[in-house]
């Protein structure tokens, strides 16, 4: 009701935009997916074609020459076989106050933190969107109070993060299953406030020169849950039931530019009461060769190396592994681009994934892009093992507006 | 006695050297003054802002259009400090691109996605690469300082009842695209109308050609069309400046991570 309350008061602005020096803009975008995996399943009954619409408005306000700013973005989309997979978001409804060289932001947004490509260790303040991709890259919206200070020592952000997401999940009939189904219904938290439990981030950035650099702090509930075997379960057979966990992170990143070459880094030290504390690192280079034998490519190499203190009781997938990967970009009017990457498990030589995303643009504003993504294990003890079966390749359509 | 008069001698000599008329000045030196009351010409406007659509055309006439809104800020004793954004095509609206220009050391860039609400530090390295696949490379769309080129006097001519001279420069980038460029500057007004770009192998490899000059604030002139053909591949860019706007209150505040990620 009250979000209700706020749209309507959101679009009312934006009708009276006239007055008060603003500007309203409207974009966004239309999607048309469809996911064919071309392996049996593991599991019975899965899906093998997963065909859905997205759409992603915009709108933007401006008032008084920038001094004010207000942001609404609603996502949602429709799947035709994974009916978790159905689902919707504000990923932003945010109001900005611009001053000097302080702004304040209230309401709920995305903060993006990290530096690396391969994984983002440090990127703690949203929670990921797991059932819209697996790559982790989409986030669900954050409800925040940030106040961010511009400063000769670099800039300073400061978090109230009230009100927790929880991850989402393939449903029942969906791919990417773990060994047992994953119950999001029954997830419980180690603080007694559960998911209205306030928390709290700081970091700080700066650039020296070639060197960019940022320190961060997370205090509250993990967005990464455990998952619990449980036996009494809301459904009639053994699930898996998500645990969140309080947690203090501390997170560093740098980047240094040396000539063509790009050296990144990314570290955590993640702590808690209720987990086993470890620490995690994501270290690599980029480099890109520019109009290759005189044609107008570009061809970049990409090599991260990740490792996770916990080892084969990681539980993201990325323990220790190296990522190589290549970006080829056209430079032609349609921005066509190649991604390749290979991730190599080096405790599991059994283990690897590739991806291959490749996009184009077709007449004025519509993106068509194909993503190839391959799961490779013999190894029942990495993570990618649930995955062995689930290779598949994803094309999708959108209309941009 | 002879002591004497070779230190009387050589005191003519170094006299007569430094009273020496114009006419001796080296064709290295005279493109290096021109360059530097070119650049004297273009300075103290402060600020700026403009809004522009790019037309790039392919060999066989087909065309695509870039929107692109810019704010400018003048660093006295540096390169300028640039924000671009972009709002068409439509999937790239919302993307963002500062930059500061440096004089002695690459440029200092970031990028802006909106998707993913990423700042990305980029390696300015690639001055040479095609902004936006567009003909104008990001070494083209920089600003102007001496110390980027050493600089030679070719000759004067006249084209279009007017007369230029023409000088070429050298990149002292070794990262620069180009061997060497070839400008065009009017006598009157030490306006650039037209540059010859010279790839790494001296080959002709475009020409950019400025039209439509407007004074702004009675003091410096603006082009409002900037067109680049590419002699080797027939492509085109057409650069079309639809407002120019000076003194519009920019300050170092509106040129940071902060402000690139809130730009529209």
């Amino acid at each position: 009701m009250k979000l209700f309350c706020a749209c309507m008061c959101f679009v009312f602005i934006t009708c009276r935009a006239s007055y008060a020096d603003s500007q309203v803009e409207v974009s966004g975008y239309i999607e048309l997916q469809d996911r064919y995996f071309f392996q049996e399943p593991l599991h019975k009954g899965l899906l093998s074609n997963q065909l859905s619409i997205a759409l992603e408005p915009e709108w933007q306000v401006s008032l008084f020459e920038g001094k004010h700013l207000l942001s609404f973005k609603p996502f949602y989309r429709v799947d035709n076989q994974d009916s978790k997979r159905t689902h919707g978001d504000i990923r932003e409804l945010m109001y900005i106050y611009v001053s000097q060289d302080w702004e304040l932001y209230a309401g709920i947004g995305k903060e993006f933190w990290g530096v690396t490509e391969s994984t983002h260790l440090v990127d703690i303040v949203n929670q990921t969107d797991l059932v819209e991709s697996l790559d982790g890259e989409d986030k669900l919206g954050q409800p925040m109070l940030k106040l961010s200070l511009v400063r000769e020592l670099g800039i300073f952000d400061f978090y109230v993060l009230p009100g927790f997401r929880e991850r989402t999940f393939q449903g029942s009939r969906g791919r990417f299953q773990y060994q047992l189904p994953v119950d999001t219904e029954g997830a419980y938290y180690e603080s007694d406030q559960k998911d209205s439990h306030i928390d709290y981030a700081l970091r700080w950035s700066n650039t020296f020169d070639n060197l960019d650099i940022a320190l961060s702090w997370f205090d509250g509930t993990s967005r990464d849950p455990l998952l619990f075997l449980e036996e009494e379960s809301t459904l009639k057979e053994l699930t898996l039931l998500p645990y969140y966990a309080q947690i203090q992170q501390v997170g560093l990143e740098l980047q240094y530019i040396y000539l063509d070459w790009t050296f990144k880094a990314e570290a955590i030290s993640r702590e808690g009461a209720t987990i086993d504390d470890y620490w995690a690192l994501n270290s690599g280079f980029e480099r890109t060769f520019f109009g290759v034998n005189d044609s107008l490519l570009d061809i970049g190499w990409l090599v991260e190396f990740q490792y996770d203190s916990r080892g084969a009781l990681a539980s993201s997938s990325a323990q220790k592994d190296i990522f190589i990967g290549g970006r080829i970009s056209f430079n032609d009017s349609d921005s066509t681009e190649v991604l390749m990457g290979i991730v190599q498990d080096l405790d599991h030589n059994n283990t690897q994934s590739l991806l291959i995303e490749s996009s184009s643009r077709f007449g004025e504003s519509t993106i068509l892009s194909l993503d190839l993504w391959l799961f490779h294990s013999k190894d029942p003890k990495n993570q990618l093992y649930e995955f062995r079966r689930d290779s598949f390749i994803q094309l999708s359509i959108q209309r941009y507006f | 006695m002879f002591k004497r008069f070779s230190s009387i001698f050589t005191v003519l000599l170094i006299g007569f050297f430094i009273s020496t008329p114009c006419e001796a000045v080296t064709p290295e030196e005279k493109g290096l003054a021109l360059a530097k009351q070119r650049k004297s010409q273009d300075t103290g406007w402060g600020d700026s802002q403009a809004q522009m659509k790019m037309v790039l055309r392919n060999a066989t006439g087909q065309e695509s259009i870039r929107m692109i809104r810019s704010k400018s800020l003048e660093v006295i004793g540096d390169g300028d400090k640039g924000l671009t954004i972009f709002d068409k095509p439509a999937d790239v609206k919302g993307t963002a691109f500062l930059n500061f220009s440096h004089i002695d050391k690459a440029d200092d860039q970031w990028l802006f996605l909106p998707a993913l609400k990423r700042v990305k530090r980029i390696n300015s390295r690639n001055k040479s690469g095609p902004f936006m696949g567009s003909e104008f490379s990001y070494e083209d769309l920089n600003s102007f300082e001496v110390k980027k080129y050493t600089y030679r006097y070719l000759r004067e001519e006249s084209m279009a009842g007017m007369v230029f001279h023409v000088i070429e420069s050298f990149p002292e980038d070794r990262f620069s695209g180009y061997t060497r460029l070839v400008t065009y500057l009017d006598k009157e007004h030490l306006r650039v109308f037209k540059t010859d770009f010279f790839d790494r192998k001296n080959a002709l490899l475009k020409t950019l050609k400025a039209e439509d000059f407007r004074l702004y604030m009675d003091k410096y002139w603006r082009p409002h069309v900037l067109e680049v053909f590419n002699h080797q591949t027939k492509k085109s860019t057409r650069l079309e400046f639809e407002t120019i706007t000076f003194n519009t209150g920019l300050s170092d505040r509106d040129f940071n991570k902060n402000s690139l990620k809130r730009a529209r």
